[in-house]
């Protein structure tokens, strides 16, 4: 029978030792032993069983940006048990729980309204020590519980899954035929929400990875050729971000389609503004979620089967560092998980 | 009544009872951790699922087989006349047994074999030629000999328990050996995960050999195991005696409506089979490095030799939440039967041998 790892050996004052993987300054990644602190009032401590590879974490590594705690510890959607509890805390050691990724600043005018409308908003991982290590110390409001016959594995899927449902949120009506614009772990998400959206959807996939592709094809999706017509679908997700991506989304969006864009490209793009104008295509940004991510860990508690075939890998913590020095070069999965 | 009896427990005193996979106790629903049964860990596709949700009043009616007759011969490349749908393929085992054997009839088979055809011919009262592997490869020559007066070779390609597979050529130049007047069941059930080149032109074969008769079945690649559905390809004649000996409405509405749509789902198949065949590979790589014995598997499962550290490396299975299959069970004690699964199981399998054997140094392959 599974049985929840005991906590690790404490050392003075509630510290537990285990291990992180850092990312330096120098962009180089290193396995490293950390203590993780006690939680103080209001937080929790969690023990990190099944985290994500994210795209962003890809972007990050290549670029340093958004990081404001060096060294880094990235990872930002993970599952794990609660290990340790601060004072005012509900949630008992050992309740099966997700990461909320967001962390907002608490003083914009955003965050005046609602955490979920923070103008600043940073993430877990980035503007503090997220999920790539044994241990990850956050608010006690920063955490999901699921349920407890939900595979890790699959339930570290909840936060990416969060981002599809609230991409596909933005959609002003249930589109026919939809084109999404990359096949890697979010579009593979954003393909299986519409599904469940509707099963009679048509959707066409554009994606240059094989093995990206081949998923894409196992899920129902044609593959859109290079040199699909304009002005076919109802409802085009820039989910790649590469260069042209945003204009091709456009391009190819029928009138009064929807585009939504996911994929934070770093480069700019031209957009003739007659291609929105003449075919009255609203483009809406999508970034991160709401309040899905409850709704995200019951749909993956609901039919768990359904995900399990977009995690391709899965990598031992200390071998993590080897593992995205291949993946910055060339990614040849879709969704990598980390075990600590 | 008891003379009757008495002869029957006689009979079948011989039979080891199958005793099936263990699922993981207190395990996530879909239970990944259960590497016991060879059972494919993604499942069937959606599409497949929606049609068996759909099947509503129909459950109220006799199923009627012959539309996926018809269009699964059509995927397959014959006539329906050369096909028989059956409950599972291991069915197909029984109907066989049923059809052909009588007391005393001998009977070839590999050492250690598929238990199934094992309990069927045991059942049957067949006389049991038992032909040991060779480096758990079939010995195809030996089996060839053996061949000679019997009734029936079972050769499950790849093999079960050891997933290793005879080359299509030294299949084809057994085929020649065999008498014509022994039946050769050329058992399929893994062959999606073998390599490509090593999978037979098996429905030439069986147009040009009318006493091979290929067994295949939609509970492993296909992801049906529940559902329990499995065909036969062998010539119109022996179809026909399987027809006529088979149970009316063998396969019901749920596998019927399941197999119409799974059979259609290539895509799937082929994208899951790779998923599983690089886990595969991994696993071994894993079992390479650790100097473990072990088959080179073209199924979705490895088998490896424990010996000695049998129990333990249960015990270290057990602690992440895996089962795998004790070769006791399948007539290869000292060996682990691990199924292939999903990418993070199989980490947790690889920590578990790496518990177990990382102190450990004992030659390589089997």
């Amino acid at each position: 029978m599974k049985t929840i790892a005991a906590p690790n050996r404490l050392t003075a004052r509630g510290a537990v030792n285990g291990s992180a993987v850092e990312l330096g300054q120098d962009l180089r990644f290193r396995f490293a032993r950390r203590a993780f602190r006690a939680p103080i009032a209001g937080e929790l401590r969690v023990r990190v069983e099944w985290a994500g590879i994210c795209g962003s974490d890809l972007h990050v590594a290549r670029t340093g940006r958004w990081v404001t705690d060096w060294p880094a510890v990235l990872g930002h959607e993970f599952f794990g048990h609660v290990d340790a509890v601060g004072e005012n805390v509900d949630l008992a050691p050992g309740t099966p729980v997700v990461a909320d990724s967001r962390i907002a600043c608490g003083a914009c005018a955003g965050c005046a309204a609602s955490p979920a409308e923070c103008v600043n908003l940073a993430f877990v991982g980035e503007a503090c020590a997220g999920g790539f290590a044994t241990h990850c110390l956050l608010p006690a409001s920063s955490v999901v519980t699921v349920p407890l016959d939900l595979d890790g594995a699959i339930a570290a899927l909840a936060e990416p899954l969060a981002c599809a449902l609230h991409a596909l949120g933005h959609l002003g009506r249930v589109p026919e035929r939809v084109a999404i614009l990359g096949h890697g772990p979010l579009g593979a998400l954003v393909h299986l929400a519409l599904r469940d959206l509707d099963d009679s959807i048509e959707i066409a996939v554009a994606e240059p990875l094989e093995l990206r592709a081949e998923l894409a094809l196992a899920l129902g999706a044609e593959l859109l050729p290079e040199d699909a017509s304009d002005g076919v679908f109802d409802a085009v997700f820039d989910v790649a971000g590469y260069a042209g991506s945003l204009g091709r989304a456009v391009s190819l969006c029928a009138v009064g389609g929807d585009v939504v864009v996911v994929a934070l490209a770093s480069g700019q793009e031209k957009i003739g503004p007659s291609a929105l104008v003449e075919r009255e295509v609203i483009v809406r940004g999508s970034h991160a979620f709401r309040d899905e991510l409850p709704t995200a860990v019951t749909l993956l508690a609901s039919a768990p089967w359904r995900f399990r075939p977009l995690v391709t890998d899965a990598v031992e913590l200390d071998q993590l560092p080897r593992f995205l020095e291949t993946e910055l070069t060339c990614s040849h999965g879709v969704k990598a998980l980390v075990k600590p | 009544m008891s003379a009757l009896i008495e002869e029957l427990e006689a009979r079948t005193a011989r039979i080891n009872a199958y005793r099936p996979g263990r699922p993981v106790v207190g395990e996530p629903l879909d239970q990944p951790g259960k590497l016991s049964s060879n059972e494919n860990v993604y499942g069937p596709a959606a599409p497949v699922l929606a049609a068996v949700s759909a099947l509503g009043p129909k459950v109220a009616r006799y199923p009627d087989s012959v539309a996926l007759r018809y269009v699964l011969a059509e995927r397959v490349g014959v006539t329906p006349d050369w096909l028989v749908l059956t409950n599972g393929s291991d069915e197909l085992c029984a109907l066989v047994a049923q059809l052909i054997l009588q007391r005393g009839h001998p009977v070839v088979l590999g050492d250690p074999c598929y238990r199934i055809d094992e309990i069927v011919s045991i059942a049957a009262g067949a006389q049991l030629r038992r032909v040991p592997l060779r480096d758990g490869v079939h010995d195809l020559d030996a089996m060839a000999r053996a061949a000679r007066g019997a009734k029936l070779v079972w050769l499950p390609n790849p093999h079960n328990p050891t997933g290793t597979v005879v080359d299509p050529r030294s299949l084809s130049r057994f085929l020649e050996r065999v008498p014509e007047d022994t039946l050769i069941v050329l058992d399929e059930a893994y062959l999606d995960y073998a390599d490509e080149e090593l999978q037979p032109p098996t429905v030439a074969l069986v147009r040009k050999h009318p006493n091979l008769l290929a067994q295949r079945t939609l509970s492993k690649a296909a992801g049906l195991a529940g559902l329990r559905a499995g065909y036969g390809i062998a010539h119109p004649r022996v179809i026909a005696l399987l027809d006529a000996v088979r149970a009316p409405f063998n396969v019901n509405q749920a596998s019927l409506a399941a197999a119409a749509v799974a059979i259609t789902q290539d895509a799937y198949r082929r994208y899951t089979t790779r998923l599983i065949r690089r886990e595969r590979a991994r696993l071994e790589e894993e079992l390479e490095s650790l100097g473990v014995r072990f088959f080179r598997s073209q199924a979705n499962f490895v088998t490896l030799a424990s010996g000695l550290a049998t129990p333990a490396l249960h015990e270290a299975l057990a602690d992440e939440g895996i089962v795998v299959r004790d070769g006791s069970d399948l007539g290869f004690p000292g060996h682990v039967r691990i199924t292939v699964g999903a990418p993070a199981q199989m980490l947790l399998v690889r920590r578990a041998l790496r518990r177990v054997f990382a102190s450990d140094s004992d030659g390589g392959t089997p």
